[in-house]
């Protein structure tokens, strides 16, 4: 059956614009590498992989508490981190904007993204991610990144 | 509060014997003239360092800030290299209640990093060895031996502890205050508070400390908040336990509650608070089943007693049939219950799990805007998602940033979430409200099938025994109808005493709510407002006195989020000139200084510029701002090291009451060999 017959009037469609989650945009993923930096580097720098692996434990409670519960310890508990491309592009875009510098592996901060790190000090902000980092801190040296990714 | 810096040595320990300076400076306005190179910065740094201050000077280390003439070797006046053994500076300071000190610090020899002496005298009267305060160690605010616990009470501080970037709090540390009231050099002019060190991990430092110097209510304010939500959570959490104990007593009747929620919401009528019970295949009151169940009882014991088990067996197995076939049906019943309430339950589960995502992802969207206002991210292609390479817009998409299709803006988005929330809610609250009342239907019926199953076990046992026993029918039913109103009457007292206790409550909590309400927006106390709009207004006078070109002074304003001069709402960044720039640090940093008069701040009642190197080509002649600074400074002192010539200095001061210490350019550098 023809639509036409049975709507019996003219019609037009629109297309409403694409909805995406807010952590598919750039700028809330550059803030977040910047407090992952800031919170859990050592003098603000910190090697891919260790970002990587904040990343994903930012992501959901399940995942801080299961890297909790390996804690660079069991093995058999070791977690299985997804690394996320989106995360490369971001650290590119955050090198060209001159908020960090990579060399030699690592990623640090610069004066700008120090300065933007101390904006994103506000404590009615990141509210959830800054716990999760300030929680997993202690168990997020490179040290114990390397374990995660190599096994003990 | 406010202190003043009377007198400063510099002196360098070299074979050749003492090379050094002494300068006394005097209250007001004092002029420090010195040629570029001569040893200028040297100065005012050695004043940042006797007081313990170098982090603040825009160095990552604590390393002093001194050329090689006071580190390594010095030349004297025919040019030759002396090696220096040993340097100090000694800095004699006084404050408002009388009391005069000499602070001494080494800067090449034992302890430069971390001792500070401290004479309770001024320089001339020293005797002893004086006290050693210890710096850049824990503890260095808040033990007594620590220089900046010294400091601060030196200067009347009372140093409030402020949140960390590790959730914890710690000492608001006195070097995060000094680049409101000392402008180094080099990196002093690039912005207002521009050499905040950051290694203390303080988060939002530079608010920190201008809301301390300000002296504003802001964080008692918050403080208050804090505390106005912790008693709002508590009366919170004793609504949901008394619904949960009135949930019980309903539960145990079998029926539900009706009239109040688990949370208060904005209307609570106790007189409305009762128990619905299914009664008689309807919803009725508490008070209505009552009534009934002793109509019944009544009509029960009215109706003449049988007589004692004279039906015959074939009665009773025909009472067991069509309880059977009733109890079939109720079985029927409960299993397709049972069926809707696991797909309602799992509804249920799948739809707060939606809300919970997009309450996160809405809370990472208000985030995002505020993220968007920050300053440091103005002049950043990044705000606007333009590479900085080719200057192409990208999309807002970090998975697929060549993405053609139109995404929603930040605002369309979070509309987007809170439209989906709202309907996820009135969805979840419709799939609730028909799991309450599916659960309850199934433990009813769970009920009558134990009742069913109960009565056909009793008559199969009365056919086969003998039938000379005492109708237990009758009396089985005249106490279930006993106990179902002693069980009513004491649930109605119950609800009486529910509806006292959550009157009580709703009081309670109306009142937490109403002091809510009566929080100033942005934590700002009318005090706070009165001393912002006046910093507002005194920068936009300096600004209009000293020649501020780039744009209408008047337009511009003070963030209530940062502190910092804004133009409709943003940073100045782009907006002003170098020498604008200079103008709008100068007069901002004046405006707190004299604001200390009208209102009580925490200001020390100094303030130290170190002139910046310029290009020559379009220098900004420092003398239209000296003329500000002089009619202001009585009330304290203001210290500028400049290079400006001696006449132009005291032609443009014309009038004006002032100090100055000029150094001759002939008379070569200002660390001299000593007498």
């Amino acid at each position: 059956m023809d639509i036409n017959d049975i709507l019996n009037s003219p019609f037009t469609f629109t297309k409403r614009k694409n909805f995406n989650p807010c952590d598919t945009r750039p700028l809330w993923k550059s803030c977040l590498i910047v407090l992952i930096l800031g919170l859990t580097g050592k003098e603000y720098s910190a090697s891919l992989k260790k970002i990587h692996t904040a990343n994903w434990i930012v992501k959901k409670d399940e995942h801080l508490i299961s890297y909790m519960n390996w804690s660079g310890k069991d093995d058999r508990k070791r977690p299985n981190v997804r690394l996320e491309p989106a995360i490369d592009r971001v650290i590119n875009l955050l090198v060209s904007n001159g908020i960090v510098t990579k060399s030699d592996g690592k990623i640090t901060l610069t004066k700008t993204g120090c300065y933007l790190l101390d904006e994103l000090g506000d404590d009615t902000i990141y509210v959830h991610e800054k716990n999760s980092l300030i929680t997993a801190k202690k168990y997020l040296s490179e040290a114990a990144v390397k374990r995660l990714f190599e096994g003990i | 509060m406010p202190i003043t810096i009377d007198r400063l040595i510099l002196e360098a320990n070299t074979a050749d014997g003492p090379y050094g300076l002494d300068i006394p400076i005097s209250k007001g306005l004092f002029i420090l003239r010195v040629e570029n190179t001569h040893g200028k910065s040297t100065c005012i740094n050695s004043i940042a360092y006797a007081l313990g201050m170098e982090m603040a000077l825009g160095q990552q280390t604590s390393k002093p800030p001194f050329p090689p003439s006071l580190l390594k070797s010095i030349q004297n006046e025919k040019g030759t290299e002396k090696t220096v053994i040993s340097s100090y500076v000694m800095l004699e300071i006084s404050n408002d209640r009388g009391q005069t000190v000499t602070l001494k610090r080494n800067i090449l020899g034992a302890d430069s990093d971390s001792i500070i002496t401290l004479y309770q005298s001024g320089i001339n009267n020293i005797s002893g060895n004086g006290n050693n305060l210890f710096l850049h160690k824990e503890g260095d605010t808040t033990r007594e031996l620590g220089f900046y616990s010294w400091l601060a009470e030196f200067i009347d501080w009372d140093l409030p502890l402020v949140p960390n970037n590790s959730g914890k709090e710690t000492p608001l540390y006195p070097a995060l205050l000094f680049p409101l009231f000392f402008v180094e050099q080099k990196k002093g002019w690039g912005s207002i508070q521009a050499t905040t060190p950051f290694h203390f991990q303080i988060s939002q430092a530079k608010k920190r400390a201008f809301e301390f110097i300000m002296d504003l209510d802001v964080n008692d304010i918050v403080k208050k908040k804090a505390k106005n939500k912790k008693l709002l959570d508590n009366a919170l959490e004793e609504w949901k336990l008394l619904y949960v104990q009135l949930e019980n007593s309903a539960i145990r009747l079998g029926g539900k509650v009706n009239g109040v929620n688990a949370t208060p919401s904005a209307k609570f009528e106790p007189y409305k608070l009762d128990i619905l019970l299914e009664y008689q295949e309807k919803w009725q009151s508490l008070a209505t089943a009552l009534e009934g169940s002793r109509g019944e009882l009544t009509l029960h014991i009215l109706k003449n007693q049988p007589p004692t088990a004279q039906e015959n067996n074939e009665n009773r197995i025909k009472r067991i049939r069509e309880l059977n076939s009733e109890l079939l049906q109720k079985e029927n019943k409960y299993e397709s219950l049972s069926v809707e309430l696991s797909f309602v339950q799992n509804q249920v589960e799948a739809t707060q799990i939606r809300i919970e995502n997009l309450v996160d992802d809405k809370r990472k969207y208000e985030d995002l805007k505020k993220v968007k206002s920050f300053q440091v991210l103005n002049d950043l292609p990044i705000l606007n998602n333009e590479c900085p390479t080719c200057g192409r817009e990208y999309s807002d998409h970090s998975v697929e940033l060549e993405c053609s299709d139109e995404l929603m803006t930040l605002e369309e988005s979070l509309d987007f979430i809170k439209n989906q929330i709202a309907t996820f809610k009135s969805v979840l609250h419709s799939y609730t409200t028909q799991l309450d009342i599916k659960t309850l239907e199934l433990s009813n019926l769970e009920s009558e099938i134990d009742h069913f199953a109960e009565n056909i076990s009793r008559l199969k046992q009365e056919v086969y025994s003998d039938s000379n026993v005492f109708d237990e029918e009758y009396l089985r039913e005249k106490i279930k109808l006993e106990n179902l109103v002693k069980n009513y009457e004491e649930a109605l007292v119950n609800i009486a005493d529910f509806r006292n206790e959550f009157d009580k409550l709703y009081v309670h909590y109306k009142e937490l709510t109403r002091l809510r309400k009566g929080f100033p927006e942005h934590g700002f106390s009318t005090n706070d407002n009165k001393k912002l709009s006046a910093l507002q207004k005194q920068v936009v006078k300096y600004l209009t006195e000293f020649g501020f070109s780039s744009f209408d002074p008047e337009l511009l304003k003070i963030s209530n989020d940062n502190y910092l001069p804004t133009r409709e709402g943003f940073d100045l960044g782009f907006d002003t000139s170098a020498s604008d720039g200079i103008r709008v640090i100068w007069s901002y940093l004046i405006s707190l200084f004299s604001l200390r008069v009208t209102y009580k701040t925490n200001h020390p009642g100094i303030l130290i510029f170190d002139e910046p190197r310029q290009q020559e080509a379009n220098k900004l002649s420092f003398t239209g701002l000296l003329k500000g600074a002089s009619q202001t400074s009585s009330t304290g002192q203001i210290i500028f090291a400049t290079s400006e010539e001696e006449e132009i200095l005291e032609k443009a001061l014309e009038g004006c009451k002032y100090t100055l210490l000029s150094f001759s350019p002939t008379e070569g550098k200002i660390l001299r060999k000593l007498e």
